[in-house]
Parts: structure tokens; C-alpha cells; sequence
């Protein structure tokens, strides 16, 4: 009985595309996962974004609790303006100047031993020591908000004066004690520059830990994703026009960070001229190169780092900066819309 | 007795029964499946995108093409290639398109025009 020892072909054909049609099947009854958003106001002075895809509410719930109350502790931590000056954040460290020694929480230590490498780094472009030139805008700002008929910039003299404390050589770190120290007590520490980055990394990693796999945060412009959106398009983040409303353009964003930073935000005006808030050190005045800076690496710190430093340095300078740092790559719109991309940022 | 034949047998009748209800369901699935009408045409020029326009802006508009420039007409929701300075006539020949995913392509030029739906317009965030 030859004949049925043999597999008849039809009945190949037949196995294979019943196995195919099962195939299908089983995609099509897999469960699907929702979309879900939750923002809130009160974190870093700026706008918290969390968009998530999961199985059920419950789930995004226990999500959103683990990333908010991460951010609502690391805020408290490194907020210098409005932070605990009796604590173990940076506040405390400020208030301290010159006196002693703080003992500070651990992720204040990592977020300081950070701050002396982005100076090193940026060759001090970014200094978070310099706190107290940024402080002078902050309080020129704050007036101007008031009173704004009588905004004035803060003084030359008074510039020049606080670009005297600076160094991170200043700031003492013992890692051992976890302690900090400020040597001088002009010093003012301000991580506005580097805090969002540090900060999205340390959640991210906290969100991947717990299992999370479609997942973006976006920290007032400081923007982490894991994996893509559920169904498997990657995640796309807006850049907005500089120039007038809307959009610029849209990059596809999978496990990578994209952070911006641009000379529309946090600005004040006097008579006809406006002042943002990025602070280029060598001339204490704001930087005035580029209308928007974006970068995007795997890093958020280093994207965080990145963006400012270059929207500070002239092109030339900036690429050799960028070329330092694996998978990083910038958009850049100049004053007069030209926008230029470095290798490797998507087509 | 072997007569080189196959003969049908009855797991056979139902694997083929299956099968035919099977290829039955994709097609009318495939039949009732909704054609989404787009929002808006992206054009891309050598795989940048260069232009978005609305679908309900109705107008003429030009696009800069690597050695020459196409005429893109959007009217009542429909996008065409009425003009272009290339020596075939492919892009003019594709005719209108309004259905998300549908295109037109002008090759001398490098041009995509493509139809998008507002799903698909969609970022997650735009950052400040």
C-alpha cells in the first residue's frame, strides 16, 4: 500500500495554509491595549505628559502612580528655588554655601557627580555652578511679570559680578559621606539645564524595571519613549515651528529621547527686544545663534545636555561636540528658518 | 489497483470545504473593510517631507521637485497632479486621490504626493 505511505500534495498545500489561516487568527484575538494619558502641572515647573498603551486602567494606573510619585520626589530634590533649604535636595546645598558640608540623598549626589561631568564635557558652556547669573534673569523675569512697563534686564555690573562664582571646582563632593559642599558662598547651584534629562532617565528606567513596554513621558519638552506604540508605529513627537504656528515637522521617536530647546520660552520682554532664558556664560546675556536646537539620543541627560550647549555654540563647534557622543544627532533651525539636520536624525 | 489517481476521501471534502469558507470570509472582508477618506496630502521630495496641505484648502499649489517643479490641484477633497515639466506624464496620469494610503509619484522629479488620515497626521506631542 504505497499510496498511503506518500503525502499527497494537495493535503501539503492544505496543511500548510490551515497553519497560516491559525496564524492570522491568533493575531487577530490577541488582546488589544488602550491608549492612556495623565498630565499634570505641578512637576518641574513645567507641563508632565505621561502616554502609555496597556492591557486595562488598572494597569496604567499602577503606571501612572510609580511615575508620578518618582518625579513628585526628584523634583523636591533638585527644585533650588522652591525645595526644602533644611533638607537633603539641593536646596538645602544652596543654603548652605560656604557654611558646611550637606548630606544629601543619593540621587542628588548622581545628579551633582553629572553636573561636573556636563562641565567638563561642554568646557563649562554648561555650568550649573553659575546658578547665580541665572538667578539675576529669573528675578528680572519675575519683575517684569509684575510690572512689565518697567521690565528692566539685570545690570551689567551686577552680571559681571556673578560671573565671578562659578567652578564647578567649587562644588566638593564626598561620595563616601554622600555629602556636598559649597566652597564659596557666592555659589549658587542651578541644574535647570540638566535636571529633566537626568531626571526622565531615572523614571524611564524605573517604568522598564516594572514591565512597561509602550510607554512615552514628556517632561515640558524633554521627551523619553520605550518601544513604540502598541501597534507597533513609532512614536512621533512634534517639533513646532519657531517661526510662526504649528508644526515644523514630525520624527518618529522608539526607544530614544528627543529634547528641544528653542528661544520662546520663559522670556520677558523690554521696549521691543525679547529675552529668553537660555544663558550663554561668555557674555552672561541670552544665547542668540539659533531659533531651535533638538536633539535626539538613547540618553535623555545627554540629549538634555546636548540641546542647550549647542543651541549656545556656534555649528562648528557644536558637531565636534556632538561627534563625542554615540547615536546623538541635532535638528537646528537658524534665526532665518534654514533648518540644517546632522547624520543620523531620521529622514 | 493503483490507478495513478488520487481519490477524494473525506478529510479532503472538509479541508477544501474549509478552505473555500475561508478565502469567502477574506474577501468580503476585504469588500466591507472601510476606505478611510484622508485630511491631508504630505509631499515628499527625495523621502523629505517638504509640504502637508489639507485636502480642504482647495487650490493649486507647486512643488519643487529635483530638475523641475509639479502642479498639485486639491479640489472637493481630492489631490491630482495637473502639471509637470517631466517627459513622461506618469504623475498626471495617475488621475485623483483621496483615500488614506493612496499616492502619486513622479519619478524624474523624486516627488511622493501622499494621502493622509488625521490618525495618521496625529503626533503624540509636540514638544514646547
Amino acid at each position: 500500500m504505497m499510496k498511503n505511505n506518500t503525502m499527497r500534495p494537495i493535503r501539503i498545500c492544505a496543511a500548510v495554509l490551515v497553519v497560516c489561516i491559525l496564524m492570522f487568527s491568533a493575531v487577530g484575538c490577541a488582546p488589544t491595549a488602550e491608549r492612556y494619558e495623565a498630565t499634570r502641572l505641578d512637576l518641574f515647573d513645567t507641563v508632565t505628559t505621561l502616554i502609555a498603551y496597556t492591557q486595562s486602567e488598572e494597569e496604567f494606573n499602577a503606571l501612572r502612580q510609580l511615575v508620578f510619585e518618582e518625579l513628585v520626589r526628584l523634583d523636591a530634590l533638585f527644585d533650588v528655588y522652591d525645595g526644602d533649604p533644611e533638607g537633603c535636595g539641593l536646596a538645602a546645598v544652596n543654603a548652605q554655601a560656604g557654611v558646611r558640608a550637606v548630606e544629601v540623598d543619593p540621587d542628588v549626589l548622581a545628579l551633582v557627580l553629572w553636573a561636573k561631568e556636563a562641565e567638563a564635557l561642554t568646557q563649562g558652556v554648561l555650568d550649573a555652578s553659575a546658578g547665580r547669573v541665572c538667578l539675576l534673569w529669573q528675578q528680572a523675569r519675575e519683575a517684569a511679570k509684575v510690572d512689565p512697563d518697567h521690565a528692566e534686564v539685570p545690570s551689567e555690573a551686577a552680571l559681571q559680578e556673578a560671573l565671578q562664582h562659578r567652578g564647578m571646582d567649587h562644588v566638593q563632593v564626598d561620595t563616601a559621606a554622600c555629602t556636598v559642599y559649597l566652597d564659596d558662598p557666592n555659589i549658587w547651584l542651578d541644574v535647570g539645564a540638566l535636571a529633566k534629562g537626568f531626571t526622565a532617565d531615572r523614571v524611564m528606567a524605573k517604568i522598564k524595571e516594572a514591565g512597561f513596554e509602550h510607554v512615552m513621558l514628556n517632561l515640558g519638552g524633554n521627551v523619553i519613549t520605550a518601544g513604540q506604540r502598541a501597534d507597533g508605529s513609532a512614536w512621533q513627537v512634534g517639533l513646532r515651528d519657531p517661526q510662526r504656528d504649528g508644526l515644523l515637522m514630525a520624527v518618529p521617536a522608539s526607544d530614544v529621547s528627543v529634547v528641544t530647546s528653542g528661544g520662546y520660552e520663559r522670556r520677558m520682554t523690554v521696549g521691543d527686544k525679547t529675552y529668553h532664558h537660555i544663558i550663554d556664560l561668555s557674555t552672561g546675556m541670552p544665547a542668540e545663534r539659533w531659533a531651535q536646537v533638538t536633539v535626539m539620543a538613547p540618553c535623555s541627560a545627554e540629549a538634555d545636555l546636548l540641546t542647550t550647549t549647542l543651541f549656545i555654540l556656534d555649528e562648528a563647534e557644536g558637531r565636534k561636540l556632538l561627534a563625542e557622543f554615540e547615536d546623538a544627532s541635532a535638528c537646528y533651525v537658524g534665526l532665518d528658518g534654514t533648518i540644517m539636520k546632522t547624520e543620523g536624525w531620521p529622514r | 489497483m493503483n490507478t495513478g489517481r488520487y481519490q477524494l476521501t473525506v478529510l479532503d471534502i472538509f479541508v477544501v470545504g474549509f478552505l473555500g469558507l475561508a478565502a469567502l470570509a477574506i474577501l468580503v472582508g476585504i469588500l466591507l473593510w472601510p476606505q478611510q477618506q484622508g485630511t491631508a496630502v504630505q509631499v515628499y521630495v527625495q523621502g523629505e517631507l517638504v509640504h502637508v496641505w489639507s485636502l480642504d484648502a482647495d487650490g493649486e499649489y507647486r512643488i519643487e521637485g529635483v530638475g523641475g517643479t509639479n502642479t498639485l490641484t486639491i479640489a472637493e477633497g481630492q489631490a491630482r497632479m495637473t502639471e509637470a515639466d517631466c517627459k513622461d506624464a506618469v504623475c498626471r496620469g495617475t488621475g485623483s486621490i483621496s483615500q488614506a494610503g493612496e499616492q502619486i509619484i513622479c519619478l524624474p522629479h523624486q516627488v511622493q504626493v501622499r494621502v493622509v488620515s488625521a490618525e495618521q497626521q496625529k503626533v503624540d506631542v509636540i514638544l514646547p
